[in-house]
């Protein structure tokens, strides 16, 4: 008899732990990371945030300066309400942090006290930045105002409430891969590339998701349901005839300066917001992006 | 360039909009239409890649006031879907807020409109013009391709 109550024991601990190694924030990510020592660069790290969009989420709402960053949006996706937290150089937000800290965080999605983030924080994206860029937008940050204001606790269903779980979530949609150069791209397609594929997340809204809320690869850049619920849907970013074919490089550049499309309307929902980021960037820069978004590879639009 | 041709939908649809809302949502996007058509003219003025003409330019700017006056009108309850219609629900839950808009860009069309008389005083007056396109349409237009 107590020979069962083991074996029935084991057989139930055997799977908690098997979880509980695989879920371990330790587990996943790229590892310590060689710290650059030279001085930051503020004006790279402005650059960085507003490619970033740090600002459209993290701005408190309901007031005008886009620098006070306290926190407190409510995101809602289709697994619950997701409270943005606050960011500021306060106690707070990350004023305690040290810059390895805010690399884990940017590009493992781990915090200081060694917990997985939500990928409604776009880690997934922000991995791909160079870690002096980090660096520089960690001391951009730590510029700012420190505002106090504690964020709240994420409002979510099971199974997503269960934060453990992320790690596992990771292990199979946290692809490891860096961002390589391509050699035969010009200078300037290359930094659309990285501005593109990694600080600005285009991906993340623009395209469609499976059952676990990862981006699925054949309709990367293709569009997809607002993550956000409603009626609406992201369009399709690729120059597909569901896209943005016929789109010339000049036509991405005019939205990203002033959020006219070629047939002059004027961008809505939160592309709004984007474009606030979008237009303060070096004009270079929106060249670059405006270059990688038109070469993409065609794809038809994702289902609604 | 031919104004009348360029306006002419704009101008239609708000005629037709007082009279009938069988098809209340094709209304309001040709109204939004002309709008286009109008902020396209005015840029391509601006910008030097269209000759500068007074009278289309004043044009711009009485398309903009017309469209404030009648696009509050065309979003009856029962227009919140149908037609892909890009309309938020917030325009029937915020209808103040969103009524105070259109009535706060036709103050701001309103208050430049009288000073245009060349490209210089058009380029300032259009700028205020057109600022509230963005914060509108964040508020009250849903995302769609």
């Amino acid at each position: 008899m107590r020979r069962v109550l083991v074996v029935v024991l084991l057989a139930a601990a055997l799977p908690a732990a098997v979880f509980w190694l695989l879920t371990s924030p330790g587990w996943t990510g790229a590892g310590a990371v060689a710290l650059p020592a030279a001085e930051p660069d503020l004006a790279n790290g402005e650059v960085m945030f507003d490619a970033g969009g740090c600002a459209s989420c993290h701005t408190a709402p309901e007031q005008e300066d886009r620098l006070n960053l306290a926190g407190g949006l409510a995101l809602s996706s289709p697994y619950g309400t997701f409270h943005v937290p606050n960011i500021s150089p306060h106690a707070n937000g990350i004023g305690g942090w040290k810059l390895e800290d805010f690399v884990r965080a940017m590009r493992e999605g781990i915090s200081p006290e060694g917990r997985h983030y939500y990928p409604s924080f776009p880690y997934t994206s922000y991995r791909r930045m160079r870690v002096e860029d980090l660096r520089d937008l960690f001391a951009y940050i730590a510029s700012l105002e420190p505002v106090a204001g504690e964020g709240r606790d994420h409002e979510l269903a099971f199974p997503y409430n269960v934060r453990r779980g992320i790690g596992l979530w990771k292990l199979v949609y946290l692809d490891g891969e860096a961002l390589a150069p391509d050699p035969a791209r010009s200078e300037s397609w290359n930094r659309g590339a990285y501005l593109v594929e990694g600080p600005a997340h285009c991906a993340e809204c623009h395209s469609a998701r499976n059952f676990a809320g990862a981006i699925m690869p054949e309709y990367r850049y293709a569009g997809g349901p607002d993550p956000e619920g409603g009626r609406g849907f992201v369009p399709n970013i690729t120059p597909h005839e569901t896209g943005i074919a016929g789109w010339a490089k000049e036509d991405v550049l005019e939205l990203l300066s002033s959020g006219f499309t070629p047939e002059f309307d004027s961008v809505g929902g939160t592309m709004a917001a984007v474009v606030r980021n979008t237009e303060r960037l070096p004009q270079a820069d929106r060249e670059a992006i405006a270059e990688y978004v038109v070469s993409l590879p065609p794809r038809e639009r994702a289902p609604r | 360039m031919n104004k009348s041709t360029l306006f002419a939908a704009a101008v239609a649809a708000m005629l037709a909009a007082g009279a009938a809302h069988a098809d209340v949502i094709a209304e309001r996007k040709n109204v939004m239409e002309g709008v286009g058509d109008a902020t396209k003219a005015g840029t391509q003025m601006v910008r030097g890649q269209a000759p500068f003409d007074l009278e289309t330019a004043r044009e711009v700017l009485a398309t903009y006031i017309a469209a404030s006056e009648i696009m509050p009108t065309l979003f009856p309850e029962g227009t919140e879907e149908g037609g892909e219609t890009r309309a938020a629900p917030t325009i029937w839950s915020d209808r103040e807020g969103f009524v105070n808009r259109f009535e706060n860009w036709r103050a701001d069309v309103t208050g430049v409109a009288g000073s245009v008389e060349d490209l210089e005083s058009f380029t300032q007056a259009f700028e205020v013009a057109t600022q509230a396109c963005r914060d509108c349409h964040e508020e009250y237009r849903i995302k769609t391709d």
